[in-house]
Parts: structure tokens; C-alpha cells; sequence
């Protein structure tokens, strides 16, 4: 069961996965291409947090993580979120519970997607479900 | 913790508060206030983010014109497609 869906038809969000941000940190200047161009356009770039929890080591290793955190959003991974994310999983009989958080939090927020697989994404939605990708 | 709001008053053009006005009609914000936080919220992570994105050409070295105008065409592409 999805949450409630408020503005998400209107908001312009992109959901980072946690290869894009991984990209981003070495030296990836497509990720970086694209963090500039949300800036400019004032698209707001969103996190899910087990995403986050697998790039995330701290100190400057995560130096751009953080910056890119600290001015966009972690999607947590609440009991809501991660029955959602389990039941996805079971579905498309997969076990990545980052990409399958990506996924839902994409869906939920008619967000885009920045990813480093397409094919994983796209391996965790169901039939009828339409995800918009950028492959980095 | 419940924080409290700061009311303040302040002056902007009329075609301002009617952007504000119309998203609030188009359930894009809440209120006329929320519009105008959610619009200096966005200002600042674009300007945290630009400045991300400058350290990162500070250490790396600048984005290529090409990566430059294939993020603008992804960008477009993804977002044409909502």
C-alpha cells in the first residue's frame, strides 16, 4: 500500500541510488553534470536513507554525500517505507533492499531516477509501472 | 517538538503572491506561506548544491561542456516524460 500521494504529480524530484552517489564521490563528472543541472533548475534530489546507509562511511570519504544530503532530502526507511520495500521484493524475487527503496520512493514521488544499474531498477517494478531513468 | 512559526510581514509584488496563490489552488503547496517557504527552502539547497558541485570541480576539475549539455538533454528527456 502506497502512502498518500499529496503534490507528488506536480514536484520535479530526482532519486539518487546509492552507485550514483558512489559515482559521485570518485571523481564521476556525469553525477556531478547532473547535480548542477537539478541546482540550476531547482529540482530537489532525494536520498533513500538504506541507499544512503550503504555509500556512507563519514569523514571525507562522504564529502559529497554529504554536501548533496544536506540540500536535498533522505527518504527514510519507516515501518511504512520498508513493508512497501519488502513487499516488493518478494514480488520481483529480488533481495537489494536499497534499489527496491529506490524504486518505491521513485513511484511515490513520480521522481526520476539516477542510477548507476538500470537493469536492477527496472527488475523491481511490477507490470504497468512506469519508472523514468537517467543511467550514470 | 512542536516549532513555532515566526510570523512576519513582508512585501512583495502582486504577481508574486498570485505565483504563491496559484499554487496553493493547484495543491502544490498548503498555503500562501508554505508557497514562499518551500520557494527559500529550494533557493538554498540550490545554492548549497552549486556549491557542492564547485568543490567538487575544485578537486576533479571542471565538468566538460559535454558532460555539461548531456546532463541538460537527460534532465529534459526525464523530466518531459512526468
Amino acid at each position: 500500500m502506497g502512502r498518500e500521494r499529496t503534490e507528488a504529480s506536480v514536484r520535479r524530484e530526482i532519486v539518487l541510488d546509492a552507485g550514483g552517489l558512489i559515482a559521485l564521490e570518485r571523481a564521476n563528472e556525469a553525477v556531478a553534470a547532473l547535480i548542477e543541472g537539478a541546482a540550476r533548475l531547482q529540482i530537489k534530489i532525494v536520498i533513500p536513507a538504506t541507499a544512503l546507509a550503504q555509500v556512507w562511511r563519514g569523514g571525507p570519504r562522504s564529502a559529497y554525500s554529504a554536501r548533496v544530503i544536506a540540500n536535498g532530502e533522505a527518504d527514510p526507511l519507516d515501518e511504512a517505507r520498508a513493508k512497501e520495500v519488502g513487499e516488493r521484493l518478494g514480488d520481483r524475487a529480488k533481495t537489494d533492499i536499497a534499489d527496491a527503496h529506490v524504486v518505491c520512493c521513485a513511484l511515490e514521488r513520480n521522481a526520476v531516477v539516477v542510477a548507476s544499474d538500470r537493469d536492477d531498477i527496472e527488475a523491481l517494478t511490477r507490470p504497468g509501472e512506469n519508472l523514468t531513468l537517467v543511467s550514470v | 517538538m512542536l516549532r513555532m512559526k515566526e510570523r512576519v510581514t513582508i512585501s512583495v509584488e502582486p504577481e508574486v503572491i498570485q505565483i504563491a496563490r496559484d499554487d496553493v489552488e493547484a495543491g502544490r503547496a498548503a498555503n500562501v506561506s508554505a508557497a514562499i517557504e518551500d520557494a527559500v527552502i529550494a533557493r538554498k539547497r540550490s545554492r548549497g548544491l552549486r556549491e557542492a558541485v564547485e568543490l567538487w570541480e575544485a578537486e576533479f576539475g571542471p565538468i566538460s561542456e559535454e558532460a555539461r549539455q548531456w546532463a541538460g538533454s537527460e534532465l529534459k528527456r526525464a523530466f518531459g516524460e512526468k
